[in-house]
């Protein structure tokens, strides 16, 4: 390891600039006319016109105009907005629970249930897919945002009992023992003592179901036709719009959507590692 | 333990409990059983109105499939698993190695390089099927050829490979990193006491201490590759016997759309469930493991 | 979390309004193009003549018009007064009882004689020949061509063109101009893919999704003399030396393409022709406003022609000429109770009105009335109105039983092995007669 840190930093920047390429393209891309956006060779400096074979593009913010005047494609990102929020919500709160109750009483057979639970979690959701709609179609839930929200729960369930678990199995139980012997009931020993304690936990796996369910893609396609259509279903659809591929506005639409997740999870990075290893690593 | 309130703790635990439970038990595990009755049945609710039973066609038709259709999504869903996660691993190994001594802006460089495992693989995917156009796609350009990354070409296999490696790379180094950051500086400083070279470092200290990290992070990564739908779907579409018909996108070309046949599709997926439960039984069993050893 | 939880709470109440204007207006799906836009506009004026609110619903051509579609027949759903379906859609609506039954009132309500013929059969009657109706004609839409004027009648151009032609033997030489025959057609693309660096001769729909190389080819193959089958009997007679021979050509003639013009979706096509990489381009007349629109064809839109398919003569000296038929027409979800029927046919009578097509026509929409593609402000109306006439009675279709999204995916993956995989025609030809009679005889629809 006796190599320079400057030789490292160099590499390191090499790939972070090959990483951030196709997210620079689809800045210059949105701000670009269909004519513009499939010339080649590519043009990347925006300007006023666009002599043929140069570089330079015709700047034009009318994809985003277009974007906000699309009252579908709106609607659409509203759906990603209430699905993702209230399944976060839901199976953060259930999982919490039930996290809680494997925590602290374990009974015979927990594991098994606890591994039921993780399992579910490693279905392929096309597996899934075909039943439920089949089931939905039946209990009148194909194409709400209401029986997305249930699937995206359930899914994200499984991973907030199975961290939530983690985190109360370090809070030690003579915090809220002592409280109860003060005259709290558990509940209440529950929300005012292990709850706070448990923030960092509860903020990891929020964000992680956040993220989740914002690009799910697979059970948004197959369920929904409509009305419940989310974003990543409707961007991908853009490239079928008919008359030329308008992937200027693509690139658009994919901006506002992208932009919301990546600060937030930029902002919450620390608490990234614990999430994608199921609790395995703490920092 | 008691209650204070009326509440027994068996009653507080099944409060808690039953919900996941039943939620899980009724939209995940309820409809997989009821798909089981309808993997022996030939329906398409489209144009037939009922089930007819036809025993056990569907798994025989899926094992003798017309050009083996099953076998080869299988075959290339293997593929895919080995070739895109390997170059996860190598890349994301690489850049964790780099990254281990701390340096002045590296957070900052770590949260850029995290960025592309963030976003949405079917939107990423959709811009991906953008910059590998043939005729006018932006790589096409960089590389100076005039490849076809599209289509029935083996090529478009590779474009998943690629789109699939950009976005998840930084799960591996940051796994890598994890592993990495716990080794404590100590060994490393009874080896320079030692005079030990380079690769006997890299060899007997850092790689075995890695290693239980870099297994969950491929075995994390090799089942959700195996599962993969999103990015296959967007980038090349749901067609059957493409390079990029891996296994859960001929279940969405069979389940889904004018010709379905949901006894043909469930029981492709109850075979597509078998491996994904033998998976993630190895998954958890490391999961396990890597706990114990860092507590 | 602290922010968090009362933005959710709010936006609760928020999403809990709204979104119950499902009784009382017409909803009609249909795809994300141009005359989704149109009959938006109509259903306007429609709303103000009678206070019924009409909502077009548009779904993307790539898969999310088709998938919809099929999950309303699915789950035999009520989301949609009106399903304007592709024309191939006809035999799985009507068989699986999605489609509402309108030969009586069809009779009773519609000037049936104003409508062209080939269109009246396409669009509306199922099984064919049986005389009973399902639809009524829409947007009526034929494959046409669109091409680089300014290049065809540069006189550079048209000069190497002549010794372009000597070179090559050609013994009966043929100006610069849109081609008669596909053979002509064929050495106007090969000369321009030799002559401009990175022009493309011809871009074609080509790709496997959905119907798209389908609807290129089937104006070759019946040109050449080949067909799917007879679609009165079912009887399948695609292996033939006629369809070898058109599917050899049509692999030579995208020889002339890129080397994405084998992989071409039908937007994409239309991607392909602004950006100036093509001399002649094929694709539905509803799919062309984006060509001659200043805005999305800023540097083309004045430099375009457009002329009708070609014909091909065959050795015996027969000559034929086919297009691709296109198009949907309207029909009424059968899931929906009589009140809405009632409704929705209301509006079909309206908008089939002569009137009606007439506004339709000029603002756009491609009629199927033959008083209308007759009329002077419906030439005038687009710079390639003009060909719709002749091509809707070129129209031919491929099969609508409803096994045809099978029959599709089969022709699909062999019609594109040839010229994406180097496969052998005769094959391809043999492999989707045997698959075909295979999926019509399990499905009982022949012996």
């Amino acid at each position: 390891m006796k190599n320079s840190p400057v030789g490292r930093i160099t590499l390191l920047l090499i790939y972070a600039m090959l990483s951030l390429t196709p997210i620079l393209w689809m800045v210059l891309t949105a701000v670009k006319l269909p004519a513009d956006t499939v010339a080649f060779p590519p043009r990347f400096v925006p300007a006023g016109s666009a002599p043929e074979g140069s570089f330079l593009y015709r700047f034009s913010w009318t994809n985003f105009e277009r974007l906000f005047a699309d009252t579908e494609t709106m609607h659409y990102l509203w759906n990603s907005i209430l699905v993702a929020s209230f399944s976060t919500l839901a199976s953060v709160a259930f999982g919490t629970l039930a996290g809680y109750a494997f925590s602290r009483f374990p009974f015979r057979g927990s594991q098994n249930w606890l591994f039921f639970i993780l399992s579910t979690r490693m279905l392929p959701p096309l597996a899934v897919a075909v039943p439920i709609s089949f089931m939905y179609s039946r209990l009148a839930l194909f194409d709400t945002r209401f029986g997305l929200i249930i699937l995206y729960t359930c899914f994200n369930l499984s991973f907030s009992t199975w961290m939530m678990k983690l985190f109360f199995d370090e809070i030690p139980t003579d915090y809220e023992e002592a409280a109860m012997l003060d005259g709290h009931s558990r509940p209440s020993a529950f929300f005012r003592i292990v709850l706070p304690q448990a923030v960092s936990g509860l903020l990891a796996t929020s964000i992680f179901c956040l993220i989740t369910s914002w690009n799910e893609y697979s059970f948004a396609l197959t369920l929904t036709s409509t009305d419940a259509v989310t974003m990543p279903v409707r961007i991908h659809a853009i490239i079928g719009d008919v008359g030329v591929i308008p992937w200027g506005l693509l690139a658009a639409a994919s901006l506002l959507f992208l932009a919301p997740i990546l600060i937030f999870s930029l902002l919450m990075r620390k608490h990234l590692v614990q999430g994608i290893s199921f609790g395995a690593v703490r920092e | 333990m008691n209650s204070l309130a009326g509440f027994s703790p068996i009653a507080i635990r099944n409060f808690c409990i039953l919900p996941a439970l039943g939620l899980l038990i009724s939209f995940n595990a309820f409809p997989l059983l009821a798909s089981l009755v309808v993997s022996f049945t030939e329906y398409n609710p489209i144009i037939d109105s009922a089930p007819q039973y036809v025993g056990w066609r569907n798994y025989l038709d899926l094992l003798n499939s017309p050009r083996d259709e099953v076998w080869a999504a299988f075959a290339r869903t293997g593929a895919l698993v080995v070739f895109a996660v390997g170059l996860q691993t190598v890349l994301g190994f690489g850049l964790a190695l780099l990254l281990q001594r701390r340096f002045y802006g590296q957070g900052v460089l770590v949260s850029l390089l995290l960025i592309p495992m963030m976003l949405s693989p079917a939107i990423m995917g959709s811009f991906w099927r953008y910059m590998l156009n043939a005729d006018y796609g932006v790589i096409n350009w960089l590389l100076d050829s005039s490849l076809s990354w599209g289509g029935s070409t083996p090529l478009a296999f590779w474009g998943v490979v690629l789109a699939e490696t950009w976005m998840w790379t930084p799960f591996m180094l940051l796994l890598s990193l994890a592993g990495l950051q716990s080794i404590p500086p100590s060994l490393y400083e009874a080896a320079a006491v030692d005079r030990a070279g380079a690769w006997f470092r890299f060899r007997h200290i850092t790689l075995p201490l890695v290693l239980p990290m870099l297994l969950l992070g491929i075995v994390f990564r090799a089942m959700d590759t195996f599962r993969l739908f999103d990015t296959a779907m967007v980038m090349n579409g749901n067609l059957e016997g493409q390079p990029t018909t891996f296994v859960s996108v001929l279940l969405h070309s069979r389940g889904f759309g004018g010709s379905l046949s949901l006894g043909d599709a469930t029981a492709l997926a109850y075979l597509l469930l078998v491996v994904a439960i033998a998976l993630s039984v190895l998954v958890l069993r490391l999961l396990e493991r890597v706990r114990e050893a860092r507590h | 979390m602290h922010v968090v939880i009362p933005l959710l709470l709010a936006s609760l109440l928020l999403s809990s309004c709204g979104s119950g204007d499902r009784d009382d207006s017409i909803r009609i799906l249909w795809a994300n193009f141009a005359p989704a836009d149109i009959l938006s506009e109509l259903g306007r004026q429609y709303e103000q003549e009678t206070g019924i609110a009409v909502r077009v619903v548009k779904k993307s051509w790539d898969g999310a018009f088709t998938d919809a579609t099929y999950a309303e027949f699915r789950n035999r759903a009520q989301n949609y007064d009106i399903i304007i379906g592709d024309s191939q859609w006809l035999g799985l609506g009507t068989v699986g009882g999605h489609y509402l039954e309108l030969t009586d009132w069809m009779h009773e309500n519609l000037a049936l004689d104003e409508i062209e013929p080939v269109a009246l059969t396409g669009y509306s009657e199922y099984p064919k020949g049986s005389g009973r109706y399902y639809a009524v004609p829409c947007e009526a839409d034929a494959m046409v061509w669109a091409y680089r004027k300014d290049l065809f009648e540069d006189p550079n151009h048209q000069n190497a063109f002549q010794e372009f032609l000597r070179q090559k033997g050609v013994d009966k030489p043929f100006p610069l101009a849109p081609p008669e025959t596909w053979e002509n057609l064929r050495l106007i693309a090969a000369y321009f893919k030799e002559s401009i660096p990175g022009m493309a001769g011809v871009m074609m729909v080509t790709s496997r999704s959905y119907d798209m190389a389908t609807m290129s080819f089937q104006q070759i193959l019946h040109a050449f003399g080949g067909k799917f089958g007879d679609y009165s009997t079912n009887e399948v007679l695609f292996d033939s030396p006629e369809t070898v021979k058109a599917l050899t050509f049509f692999s030579d003639l995208l020889e002339t393409s890129t080397p994405g013009g084998k992989n071409m979706g039908y937007s994409e096509v239309g991607s392909e022709y602004i950006s100036g990489r093509a001399a002649m381009v094929c694709n539905f007349l509803a799919l062309l406003p984006s060509f001659a629109s200043p805005s999305e064809n800023p540097d083309y839109h004045d430099k375009t022609g457009y002329f009708n398919s070609p014909s091909h003569t065959d050795e015996s000296g027969v000559t034929r000429r086919y297009t691709s038929f296109g198009g949907q027409g309207m029909s009424v979800n059968a899931h929906i109770n009589a009140k809405r029927q009632g409704r929705a046919k209301d509006f079909i009578k309206w908008f089939a009105s002569r009137e009606i097509q007439r506004i339709w026509a000029v603002k756009g929409g491609l009629s199927a009335n033959l008083e209308v593609l007759k009329s002077q402000e419906f030439l005038d109306a687009a710079p390639y109105n003009h060909l719709a006439a002749e091509a809707f009675s070129l129209m031919r279709d491929f099969w609508t039983v409803p096994e045809y999204d099978e029959l599709l995916k089969v022709t699909q993956r062999e019609i594109t092995s040839v010229y994406q995989q180097g496969a052998d025609a005769r094959d391809a030809a043999a492999q989707v007669q045997k698959e075909h009679e295979m999926i019509l005889k399990r499905r009982g629809r022949i012996k």
